[in-house]
């Protein structure tokens, strides 16, 4: 089955984007914010999604906002923060169950959009001002969400690479902003930078559902109508290959297994002929069970326990990320190299080339089924300005030819080796 | 062969439920639009299950920790290679999980849905175990075990169940430990496996987007002779008293976690144990809950923030509740919820908090039938606990709040309950 997506602007760079189908229960509808990435407002931009999720206007407490959700059948609310390349993309979203299974016959996508536009444009504020307590909470709560980010070493060493990788760029900076930043930050600034988001951000609303869009749609239209903004320009995210010259770095901590950790940059952009050459490499190298990485560094030399690389066509960069036993660090990290060479020189089989390619096939034509890898793929695909649907892609995977993916392999260069060890690792 | 359809005039779904003759239940849930099928092959076996013995054995054999989870890793590998590359050939994302009760191997994918079933059913039931390759996979495992190790969110969840549970092996982590993967060989994995991996003991599901006469003919085909065993497992004596009132651990964290709940003693019969996990779950819930006075004043309070979360935490033998996140002073959070309980517990719930919470869990569970994994996983998890999958959600809809203030007199005894934190380091 083909979904559709069907986006129609509704509002002076306000946008309405819609794949409507009944295989799921439910009705999913985000409102995405998009905002040119920078340091100084990085921070800024974290607290306020997460201050505006906890109530608005008419449901002004975490807890009346609590039993209104309650009462919509256990229906979710939430935010989210993500970088897409160079840009930021601040998210409110609602998932209830659809209308039909209501056991009352409630009107509940209609309703989830008055609550998505309730949040997003009139919060819960006195005088102005966001609640003075809520404020305070949040804003403490942003400081343990980024300082917790070291809790899960795996997570935390990729996370690592990515920051050494664009030290002092945007793009390196956590997606969360800075704990000094958010320690300073005032209640005044912060409502300051609510009144920003909203005048300058691009709007991508999508719905993903059983339903018909049409009734969110007229409500998010009638919300944005009285607004006067101005939305400001994106920039075209910066995606370069790089000197060539590796930073080394190593950090210690108590743990018992050691994260290695690879960045690399490519100059292969989102709409490159070498976009899918890159993902089949990356796949023959680390992205399936079958890979080279797998095969040979962990099930071979049992040198690791995971072994992976990944691609990321927003900024170009692939990381390989893999935990090993501290005595065999140097052991690992050799052999990690030399697999990403025997791609570049072409060592690989048809029968490598085969499973990458149907894996690849396999998750593109998966994703529909989860309403929010669904919306995630189409929001992805439109602020890259790009169109296609998971099948179209799942049918260019298949098309790549082994000299295709030579030629991407040579365009991956190596930038940064980060180590995250034991505090006694010679 | 026996077979029936099980249907949900609530919400309008149906799938197939067989019998066959091995003692093996297939559970067949085809799904309307979907383009991608997932199925789980599994068997009731678990973590806990370590002392055992089957028909007229005179003795019960205790096997090393670890060792389901060692055969499940095994499992992958046959005489000409790996379990993966048959999966490879499709494009099917193939995995497999082992938990405290139960082990799963699985597969999803949106081509080639008959060569994947066919592979699932015939490598698990074509074990391969060497001396040799036992050795190699003992390395693998013991870093596993260590990733495990430096993880706080696991740390300090096993720690609770160290703290709530004297003798039940719930409390021994799934992978076991390095020193106890040691002692496993090929002679004790086949042991397990010709024990555990009986087809009366095990279950396929599948949900999505498949065909459910050819998905019976391939499974049917691909069946290997089995009778029947019946399979003793050895109980625990568990006392109605925690185990430690506390554990602590240190760890490289930015803020303290933890975990605290109580052991529960889990009803007897299959139906009477779903009410009581569906009532505790919804309990949680009014308690402690994002409605809740609790949860909304340790939040103004600064005590809890938005990462904590309630569980029903049950399986074959075993269930506790669960109450975790972070926070800068976990004791005084339990020293509020104490508190709140007793207080509860003379005042009653009110009628309208039960019903927003009940009114939540309905659509939650609507949510968790959505797509081909959640189904088949569910449809196969409630099949191993002797109910069907409807039954969770026509239980959900029939709780009342006395039986849920009947669960907060009973299940709440602060004897059962256990506290445990990972501090940061130098704490």
């Amino acid at each position: 089955m083909k979904e559709t997506f069907l986006r129609e602007p509704i509002g002076d760079q306000v946008y309405f984007g819609s794949v409507r189908d009944e295989r799921y229960k439910t009705n999913l509808l985000a409102v995405n914010l998009i905002l040119p990435l920078k340091k100084e407002t990085m921070t800024a931009n974290a607290l306020v999604p997460m201050i505006l999720e906890r109530g608005y206007e008419d449901y002004p407490t975490f807890q009346e906002f609590s039993k209104k959700l309650n009462f919509m059948y256990g229906a979710s609310a939430g935010s989210s923060i993500s970088k897409i390349g160079d840009r930021a993309v601040l998210t409110l979203m609602v998932s209830a169950i659809d209308d039909s299974y209501a056991l009352n016959g409630e009107a509940l996508l209609e309703e989830s959009a008055k609550v998505l536009m309730g949040m997003l444009l009139r919060p819960a504020m006195k005088d102005g001002l966001f609640d003075e307590k809520t404020f305070a909470l949040q804003r403490q709560y942003l400081i343990d969400t980024i300082e917790a980010e070291i809790n899960d070493k795996r997570r935390y060493a990729m996370m690592k690479t990515i920051s050494l990788m664009f030290e002092g760029e945007a793009f390196g900076t956590d997606r969360f902003g800075m704990v000094e930043g958010a320690k300073a930050i005032t209640l005044n600034e912060s409502v300051d930078a609510y009144h920003r988001i909203i005048d300058e951000a691009t709007v991508e609303i999508l719905h993903v559902g059983m339903g018909d869009p049409a009734c969110a749609k007229e409500v998010c239209k009638r919300a944005f109508a009285p607004l006067n903004r101005h939305p400001v320009a994106l920039p075209e995210t910066d995606i370069q290959i790089g000197s060539g010259k590796v930073k080394n770095v190593t950090e210690r901590f108590n743990v018992t297994q050691s994260k290695l950790c690879f960045g690399f940059k490519t100059d292969v952009t989102p709409d490159s002929p070498l976009l899918n050459p890159m993902r089949m490499a990356v796949a023959i190298l680390g992205g399936t069970p079958t890979s080279k990485l797998f095969l040979n560094v962990r099930e071979k030399k049992s040198l690791c326990y995971y072994c992976a690389a990944r691609f990321d066509r927003t900024k170009g960069i692939m990381l390989i990320d893999s935990g090993v036993e501290h005595d065999k660090i140097d052991e690992a990290k050799k052999a990690i190299l030399e697999q990403l060479d025997a791609v570049r020189s072409g060592e690989f089989t048809e029968t490598d080339m085969e499973f990458a390619s149907l894996s690849l096939q396999n998750s593109f034509r998966s994703m529909g089924e989860s309403a929010y890898s669904l919306e995630l793929y189409y929001l992805t695909q439109t602020v890259l300005g790009l169109t296609g649907s998971p099948e179209e892609q799942s049918q260019a995977i298949a098309r790549v030819q082994k000299d295709e993916i030579i030629e991407a392999a040579k365009h991956i260069r190596l930038h940064t080796v980060y180590l995250l060890t034991g505090e006694n690792v010679k | 062969m026996k077979k029936t359809v099980v249907q949900s005039p609530r919400i309008h779904e149906r799938y197939i439920r067989l019998e066959h003759e091995s003692g093996l239940i297939i559970l067949l849930y085809p799904m309307k639009g979907f383009q991608t099928a997932y199925a789980l092959f599994g068997t009731k076996y678990g973590s806990v299950d370590n002392c055992f013995k089957i028909g007229n054995d005179p003795d019960f054999v205790t096997v090393p920790d670890g060792i389901a989870h060692f055969l499940e890793h095994k499992l992958f590998e046959s005489e000409d290679g790996d379990a993966f590359t048959l999966f490879a050939k499709t494009g099917a994302e193939a995995n497999a999980f082992t938990s405290f009760d139960k082990t799963c191997y699985l597969f999803s994918c949106s081509d080639k849905f008959e060569e994947s079933l066919k592979a699932l059913v015939t490598f698990v039931q074509t074990p391969y175990f060497t001396q040799q390759t036992v050795e190699k996979e003992q390395g693998i495992i013991g870093q596993e075990i260590r990733m495990y190790e430096d993880l706080p969110s696991w740390r300090v969840m096993f720690n609770l169940l160290e703290g709530l549970y004297v003798n039940n092996s719930v409390k021994v982590d799934i992978a076991g430990t390095v020193e106890s993967i040691a002692k496993i060989d090929a002679d004790l994995l086949y042991r397990c496996y010709h024990t555990f991996y009986n087809l009366s003991n095990m279950v396929i599901a599948v949900a999505g987007n498949f065909d459910p006469e050819i998905a019976e003919k391939i499974i049917v085909e691909g069946l290997k002779e089995s009778n029947p065993v019946s399979i003793q497992r050895k109980g625990y004596d568990e006392p109605r008293k925690a185990n430690k009132k506390e554990v602590v651990q240190h760890l490289d964290v930015a803020i303290p976690l933890f975990y605290f709940g109580y052991k529960v003693k889990p009803e007897d019969g299959t139906m009477e144990g779903l009410k009581q996990q569906i009532e505790l779950e919804i309990l949680l819930d009014v308690l402690a809950g994002p409605t809740s006075d609790f949860y909304n004043d340790m939040y103004r309070q600064g005590l809890l923030n938005a990462n904590f979360g309630t569980e029903v935490f049950g399986g074959r033998g075993f269930l506790a509740t669960m109450l975790g996140g972070e926070s800068k002073d976990p004791k005084a959070v339990l020293t509020a919820f104490n508190k709140m309980i007793a207080e509860k517990r003379k005042s009653g719930l009110s009628e309208e908090d039960f019903l927003s919470c009940r009114n939540a869990l309905y659509g939650k569970a609507l949510k968790g039938i959505n797509d081909a994994e959640n189904t088949a996983t569910a449809m196969l998890s409630y099949e191993m606990m002797g109910v069907g999958l409807f039954d969770m959600i026509d239980v959900i809809a029939g709780t009342t709040l006395a039986g849920v203030e009947k669960r907060l007199a009973s299940d709440f005894d602060e004897v059962c309950q256990s506290l445990s934190i990972v501090y940061p380091n130098g704490k």
